[in-house]
């Protein structure tokens, strides 16, 4: 009995993603190889396309473990996270997370605490990449609000600027990669910690070194009002940096609240 | 708002991919025309979409897609369709193209392109899709036929048969991809010149060639290679039932130069002259 078109397309993704199913007995015996080694044939073309996209976004973090181990690494990753979106551009950004909790077969990942952050700077910067466009801030709207209003209003990041905090030197190893394509020969000695800001600079992800202050204040900003913002000691510092923030499209527009 | 008329496209083209992307636009006549892969390019913005417009303002191009699972049976994505219209007024592609498979249920994507069944149900479900994606956007489309490594059991035609009764039904065009015609010969044991018989002539609006990865009992339309030589003698044979289709090189993986893709195209070009009808 012939299966209906829909409990065979769901047989069919449940067996490209692993699953026993029983779609092999509706498969036309052919010479050569079994259906089940047929199926295999779309698993793996499968697990490879997952697999190029998270090299495409994590050359470092590939890098790092070596194509080896970075491929069994995507398709433990891809068991945990099957791609759910047609847009392979959105495939991968559960992997820095993913990477501070990984299954037991990579425990030797401990080892390599600073990978997470790493993985999360080589996302921000695919994110930059791939960021809705923005418009220039307003100014002249900003500007024609009363005092009040200007005090009371939320700064909003453009969808291009992300933020990491992290005690490892992740800057300085993606400033060698761009340079030299390569890793660092040792992370020893190399500036640490960071606080960064990845940004659009016309077309093109950049990666901006930041203060901590200025990294709180940019990531509280849509949060809380400038009022509020400029009462906090841990931000306060950063705030008279915000104008060169805005020149820098790293802020695109302002909310007021109701 | 009114939009000036598609550039027509003729001769052999190649596949638009990233790293040839700044090559091409400052050798605006290395190709007379290109495919766009249509889902690089919905719902983006930024540096891609920039060099986009500098390509369409260069060559004449055709958008070519892989995501819309015309075979499913979950709905239709209006939201990515009526992205993809908005890139097609973008872009003034002079069509269309997806393929005759299934890539995704409900949430679960496969990001490949799957066998449907070749039955009378089927080619109906298809056809009733490609309806309604055509409706959407205002234009006929074209599908293509499919490289495969399993059929069903359930199947009551052959891929030929099923393609036909789906561009009547459907009242649609055929990009007919003659490495996937080969790829299905050895993989399947299908007859390429069967198919070919049962697809009508004016139905062939472009033809695909590629090249594969051959693991020995088995051949994967990897795209990775040159076009193999009996894909060529084949691309001969369909040339003479099919002249003056306009034909595409085709290569995704393990991209080569750009200079490698266009001799590729040179080669098609002299076989494509070879038969026209000029």
């Amino acid at each position: 009995m012939s299966l209906p078109l829909a409990r065979l397309q769901h047989q069919f993704l449940q067996a490209i993603q692993g699953a026993e199913t029983s779609l092999a007995e509706h498969i036309a015996p052919q010479p050569g190889r079994t259906p089940t080694e047929r199926l295999h044939i779309y698993r793996r073309n499968s697990q490879s396309t997952c697999h190029n996209a998270l090299q495409a976004i994590y050359p470092m973090t590939c890098a790092v473990l070596g194509p080896a181990c970075f491929q069994t690494l995507a398709q433990h990753y891809a068991r945990d996270h099957p791609a759910i979106h047609w847009n392979l551009n959105q495939y991968g950004t559960e992997l820095p997370v993913w990477l501070t909790h990984p299954p037991d077969t990579f425990s030797a990942l401990s080892d390599l605490p600073y990978l997470s952050d790493l993985s999360r700077l080589e996302l921000l910067l695919h994110q930059a990449y791939y960021a809705a466009d923005a418009a220039a801030f307003p100014a002249a709207d900003y500007a024609a609000l009363t005092a009040r209003e200007q005090v009371q209003a939320r700064l909003q990041l453009t969808p291009a600027t992300g933020l990491l905090q992290t005690p490892w030197p992740v800057y300085a190893i993606w400033q060698h990669w761009q340079q030299h394509g390569t890793l660092p020969p040792t992370f020893h000695g190399l500036d640490a910690p960071d606080a960064l800001c990845v940004h659009r600079a016309g077309l093109q992800p950049q990666v901006s070194r930041i203060t901590n202050a200025a990294c709180q204040l940019l990531t509280q900003l849509a949060q809380h009002s400038l009022a509020t913002l400029a009462t906090r000691s841990d931000v306060a510092s950063a705030m008279p940096e915000l104008p060169d923030y805005i020149a820098r499209g790293w802020i695109s527009h302002f909310i007021l609240p109701r | 708002m009114s939009h000036p008329a598609p550039h027509p496209i003729h001769g052999v083209g190649i596949g638009l991919r990233t790293p040839h992307i700044t090559q091409l636009i400052q050798q605006p006549d290395s190709a007379p025309w290109l495919e766009v892969l249509s889902d690089n390019f919905i719902h983006q913005s930024g540096l891609d979409l920039h060099l986009l417009d500098m390509i369409c303002a260069a060559y004449p191009v055709t958008l070519h897609g892989v995501n819309l699972s015309l075979g499913g049976t979950t709905p239709l994505d209006t939201d990515y369709l009526q992205a993809l219209k908005q890139l097609a007024d973008r872009t003034q592609a002079a069509w269309i193209s997806e393929h005759a498979c299934f890539c995704h249920q409900g949430a679960a994507q496969s990001h490949d392109l799957l066998p449907l069944p070749y039955t009378a149900d089927t080619a109906a479900h298809l056809a009733g899709r490609i309806r309604q994606t055509q409706d959407c956007l205002g234009q006929r489309i074209l599908i293509e036929n499919v490289s495969a490594y399993l059929t069903y059991k359930s199947s009551e035609m052959s891929e030929g048969e099923f393609l036909a009764e789906v561009l009547h039904q459907a009242d649609c065009d055929l990009l007919l991809d003659v490495n996937n015609l080969y790829v299905n010969q050895r993989n399947l044991g299908t007859d390429p010149h069967a198919f070919i018989r049962a697809i009508p002539r004016e139905r062939v609006r472009e033809i695909h060639l590629a090249g594969f990865a051959d693991q020995g009992d088995i051949l994967i339309d990897a795209h990775n290679n040159p076009v193999a030589e009996p894909v060529w003698a084949l691309y001969q044979q369909v040339l003479h039932d099919f002249p003056d289709t306009p034909t595409l090189i085709e290569w995704d993986n393990d991209l080569p130069p750009l200079q490698t893709l266009l001799a590729q195209a040179t080669r098609a070009a002299d076989l494509y002259h070879q038969t026209s009808r000029q």
